[in-house]
């Protein structure tokens, strides 16, 4: 999860524009821009279109932010925003055509689970994911929703997320560690 | 390859250090962004501003008129006065609005205040007259039109000053929750 003064800082801001000041806006931009970016180059065919679908998030997130009454939800606001842009350009429903078993237990709580110590390893095997996957692990790996908000955000029940999630990692570690089961 | 139970800061860091991004494209993303946040005003609001601003200007012209040419008590005047310092800061906040461009929730919430405080004044100055005047019909309307106008000026003002109370207070809590937040990081580092 977000550390608690990111969070804390990010809703300071919402409120800030919220009362008026306009500056506000730049400041959510600056913290966010980054893994937004990510997330959407992960859901995007080409960096060009990336950049697009995160212009489009801030002007949709621009006009609706003052909707927003719970300041703190903002990183889910955001990514939901910008998860419904890169679908609506998405030409086939992708992201929510595959299906997997429910009630994987939670590898976040357990803490069985990453063995990606490498981060750029990891962020080019990412790409040789299937979408979902590639989708749930990259948020997972952004560590900035909790996995309650990630179903929300990917609009699909907990227990998908889970499944997913452990699939994505077996996925993931398949490829780091070909002919590893369980890259151990 | 070692457990990894929750990615850290520095690990997020370096996977987002591990995208490429190609200069062009981002120079091209943030001039475009600089141009969204600093968008020009909506042709919809624009015109609720320039009805408002016209409304504003008939009552600025109104008002003018009776202080020059109407005959009236002080204390009359000393409202229409009022309603006109008024009215001209509420037409004055419209049009610097208008001329940059922009839609500034300060200038709204001002001029709440500003029509409120006059339509106060208005009503006191209708009260005060109306008690010299009981027998007279014509007063007693005047204090009850004054008085209907206080009343709506009061509830729009309220709901604005209330609806900024909240989120003044909100940012209070959240500024004072980030600095404990902020400490308590400090203190385990």
């Amino acid at each position: 999860m977000l550390p608690d003064t990111q969070l804390l800082e990010s809703a300071l801001l919402v409120v800030r524009w919220q009362r008026g000041d306009r500056e506000a806006f730049e400041g959510i931009v600056k913290l966010w821009e980054r893994s937004l970016f990510y997330y959407l180059r992960r859901l995007a065919a080409t960096e060009a279109d990336a950049w697009e679908l995160l212009q489009e998030t801030w002007l949709k997130t621009l006009k609706s932010l003052h909707t927003l009454r719970d300041s703190r939800a903002l990183p889910a606001f955001l990514y939901t925003i910008a998860r419904n842009a890169a679908l609506s350009r998405l030409r086939s429903r992708e992201l929510d055509n595959e299906s997997y078993p429910e009630n994987i237990p939670d590898h976040r709580a357990d803490g069985d689970g990453l063995a990606f110590d490498n981060a750029e390893q990891v962020h080019h095997a990412l790409g040789r994911l299937s979408l979902p996957q590639r989708e749930a692990l990259t948020l997972y790996f952004l560590q900035d929703l909790s996995l309650d908000e990630m179903a929300d955000v990917l609009g699909v029940p907990i227990g998908t997320v889970k499944s997913r999630l452990h699939y994505a990692k077996l996925a993931l570690r398949n490829i780091l560690s070909p002919g590893d089961d369980h890259g151990r | 390859m070692a457990d990894k139970p929750n990615p850290s800061a520095d690990y997020i860091q370096r996977l987002l250090d591990a995208e490429e991004i190609s200069p062009t494209l981002r120079r091209s993303y943030q001039s475009d962004l600089d141009a969204m946040l600093t968008p020009p005003l909506t042709p919809r609001k624009a015109t609720s501003g320039v009805t408002l601003l016209v409304i504003l200007l008939v009552g600025v012209a109104a008002l003018l008129h009776n202080l020059f040419v109407v005959e009236a008590d002080p204390l009359v005047r000393v409202g229409w006065l009022a309603f006109l310092i008024s009215l001209s800061g509420a037409a004055f906040l419209v049009v610097r609005d208008l001329w940059l461009k922009k839609h500034s929730k300060k200038s709204q919430l001002a001029i709440t205040y500003l029509i409120t405080g006059a339509a106060g004044i208005f009503t006191v100055v209708a009260m005060w007259r109306g008690m010299w005047e009981p027998a007279d019909p014509a007063s007693t309307f005047r204090v009850l039109f004054a008085l209907v106008f206080y009343i709506v000026c009061l509830f729009w003002s309220l709901d604005s000053r209330l609806a900024a109370g909240e989120l003044a207070a909100r940012e209070q809590m959240l500024r004072i929750e980030f600095r404990l937040a902020d400490l308590a990081e400090r203190l385990k580092v």
